[in-house]
């Protein structure tokens, strides 16, 4: 088990070894979650690599990482435990043929742990052989308030009551990311739970060191045109900016296609791995790109 | 700077960013004062980071907190009057300007004394003449009885949950309780059925201020406050020339604070309408975070566009697009030949899902009343 860094300089450490490119301010957020214990809640737009954090910190701290999925209707069933009922009604009738009539002792037969279905939060309070695991609640504003309240619950205690079983309670509390992508605003209670660090899109240089750290043998010059002409087109007026995530998956895309210099043609065929929204890429018309094109270029010479 | 001043900078922090209109708890005051002591103060980047991470909840507020940061954390000792840091883009100015006010202001404004009030609220028959009364044509006195009128419209308001209800007549089993019942009395019990009960709507409220529009602004904005109070997730938003989100304001306990609050933060009040431009701001600003399939969008406006109705039918289709419904109110409809031909009220009319007056207090409540008829008919899939 890797210990926990215990300066600012060893997280930013640690996630660069993890090939994560942070800021020092995000660095100072991580830093500040694992040494005060508290839930880290990061926020952004889609794509800028927030679930990419908790996946690197898993795996450089050496801990199982536990993902819950938030959606539209998540409930406890599905996010902390559920008893097996199909298995527990065959378990009555199986106790009913051989003729056992008790009820205490069925109900006891009944709510027997190994009817218990767990789900990822009552995972995460489990003691692992590893430590404490790092639990994602991933896009937590997809899901309803009721269970934000719940989840507020679980955050502050750690510790879950199954009626029929009794309070479970981590021995040492999990390392807990959330995200979400602000398609709401969370309960202030919530956040106030939390630590926050909005991550925003990256600037030119630390973006190339992504796709540098992430892309391995690159073309740099490539590398170089695509980051100057993305970082252009998120300060046009879009309705979905592309995020990291899009220049990765452009830059593999060109690099797929044999490119090794940007033009009008190749990225009109490949805009579809930077713009996912028609309007966007309806008022990209061939002359547009071109502008596009010569004023990242320009940056790109001013820049040297 | 030594351990014991920095506390008592990060508490004058505090101070600073709650008169600025953030929430901010003790319990997170002392977690940041935790947070400067693990962190250290050897890097200024650093210390702004932790503090921020544990006192900032918001985006938007960021700019903000970066502004009261410098100005507190970073002026020298003991010096009187914190210099306001160089306004940068226009996010910092707004930043610095709040800043000003909450360095200058120690207590909210004073909002008007309960008796003069209360003395202004009539008898039942002169609220009943009064709900048919055009905002434009009330006095004050009448205008501030009609509050109570618009109060009472956002009764109407019934906001559906979106939970499980056990169902009479059929839906999904439910084997939950099936499975309860069966290891209660195992010789067999009722089959019980489940189903969703309803979807929730979010109501997203945008109001006209521009000139010709001010009594019927002042009474949508009373009722947005109403409806706010039964409904937290309401959206409330202002434009003319520009658009600004006034849903912050809306937590206030009585109107008369909420909209003397509104009306210092709105800047072109009683300015020209430019419906399209406030309708694209709203989309590239917000639109991920308050629109979708169960945002009900109504719109306060006459309907008179300054700019380009082109871009405006061009806007309006994809808020449109963007939402359940789009609903008009326009206080223009009292008049009984309305017809919206301008080129700009056209587009607006021709995109829209409903149009709905609202020149008196009687039509706002019919406006609740049909919003509450959406809700249920959502709930009804």
């Amino acid at each position: 088990m890797t210990p926990l860094p215990s300066t600012v300089e060893a997280t930013l450490g640690l996630l660069t070894a993890g090939q994560y490119v942070a800021t020092r301010e995000l660095a100072v957020a991580v830093f500040l979650a694992l040494k005060l214990g508290r839930p880290l809640l990061l926020e952004g737009e889609a794509g800028v690599g927030k679930t990419e954090i908790a996946k690197t910190l898993a795996s450089a701290l050496g801990r199982d990482l536990i993902r819950l999925q938030c959606y539209e209707g998540v409930d406890a069933a599905s996010a902390l435990y559920e008893w097996d009922y199909l298995r527990q009604i065959l378990e009555i009738r199986i106790a009913e043929a051989a003729g056992e009539r008790s009820r205490e002792a069925l109900g006891r037969s009944v709510f027997d742990p190994r009817f218990l279905l767990k789900r990822p939060l009552l995972q995460a309070l489990e003691p692992r052989p590893g430590g404490p695991p790092v639990l994602l609640i991933d896009e937590v504003d997809r899901a309803d308030e009721p269970f934000e309240a719940f989840l507020l619950e679980v955050l502050s205690d750690f510790q879950v009551t199954v009626p029929e079983l009794g309070t479970i309670r981590a021995a040492e509390p999990p390392i807990v990311i959330l995200t979400s992508n602000r398609t709401r605003d969370l309960h202030d209670a919530l956040k106030r739970r939390c630590l926050y660090h909005w991550v925003g899109y990256p600037d030119s240089a630390t973006e190339m060191a992504i796709l540098r750290a992430r892309l391995p043998g690159l073309s740099e010059r490539l590398a170089l045109q695509v980051v100057a002409f993305v970082q252009r087109l998120r300060s046009e007026d879009l309705q979905k900016a592309p995020g990291v995530a899009e220049s990765l998956d452009w830059m593999r895309a060109l690099t797929a296609l044999g490119a090794d210099e940007l033009s009008v043609p190749v990225t009109t065929l490949t805009l579809g791995a930077l713009l996912k929204n028609r309007e966007d890429i309806a008022h990209r018309d061939e002359a547009g790109l071109q502008r596009l094109l010569d004023e990242s270029r320009e940056t790109l010479l001013a820049a040297g | 700077m030594t351990q014991n001043s920095l506390s008592g900078r990060v508490v004058e922090l505090v101070d600073t960013l709650r008169r600025g209109g953030m929430v901010v708890g003790s319990g997170e005051a002392l977690l940041a004062v935790t947070a400067v002591e693990a962190v250290g103060i050897e890097r200024i980047g650093d210390l702004r980071a932790a503090l921020a991470a544990t006192l900032v909840r918001r985006f938007s507020d960021r700019p903000f907190f970066d502004a009261a940061f410098a100005s507190v954390m970073l002026a020298p000792p003991d010096s009187g009057a914190p210099e306001v840091p160089v306004p940068g883009p226009r996010a910092r100015s707004k930043a610095n300007l709040r800043l000003q006010s909450a360095r200058a202001s120690e207590s909210p404004p004073a909002g008007p004394e309960p008796q003069a009030q209360a003395a202004q609220v009539r008898a039942a028959t002169d609220l009943e003449r009064l709900s048919f009364r055009d905002f434009e044509q009330m006095t004050a006195g009448e205008a501030l009885a009609a509050g109570e009128l618009v109060r009472a419209a956002a009764g109407w308001w019934r906001r559906p949950v979106r939970r499980w209800q056990s169902s009479a007549v059929g839906g999904t089993l439910d084997v939950r309780r099936l499975a309860r019942d069966l290891a209660r009395r195992p010789d067999g019990g009722v089959v019980h059925w489940r189903r969703r009960r309803a979807v929730r709507l979010k109501l997203v409220f945008l109001c006209d201020v521009s000139g010709s529009m001010h009594a019927y602004a002042r009474a949508f904005l009373q009722l947005a406050h109403a409806l706010a109070a039964r409904d937290p997730t309401l959206e409330l938003y202002a434009f003319a020339t520009r658009l600004t989100r006034l849903t912050p304001y809306l937590r206030y306990p009585t109107s008369d604070e909420s909209l003397a609050r509104m009306g210092a933060a709105v800047v072109d009040w009683d300015s020209g309408t430019k419906i399209g431009a406030a309708f694209e701001e709203l989309m590239r600003t917000d639109g991920q975070r308050i629109l979708g399939a169960r945002s009900l969008v109504v719109l306060l406006s006459d309907g008179l566009e300054r700019g380009d109705p082109g871009r405006l039918r061009e806007a309006a289709g994809r808020l449109r697009r963007r939402c359940r419904d789009l609903i008009w109110v326009n206080p223009l409809l009292r008049y009984d030949q309305y017809e919206p031909s301008a080129r700009g009220a056209a587009a607006l009319a021709d995109t829209v899902a409903a149009i709905r007056p609202a020149h008196d207090p009687a039509s706002l409540v019919e406006l609740v009343r049909s919003l509450a008829a959406i809700a249920a008919r959502s709930g009804a899939r």
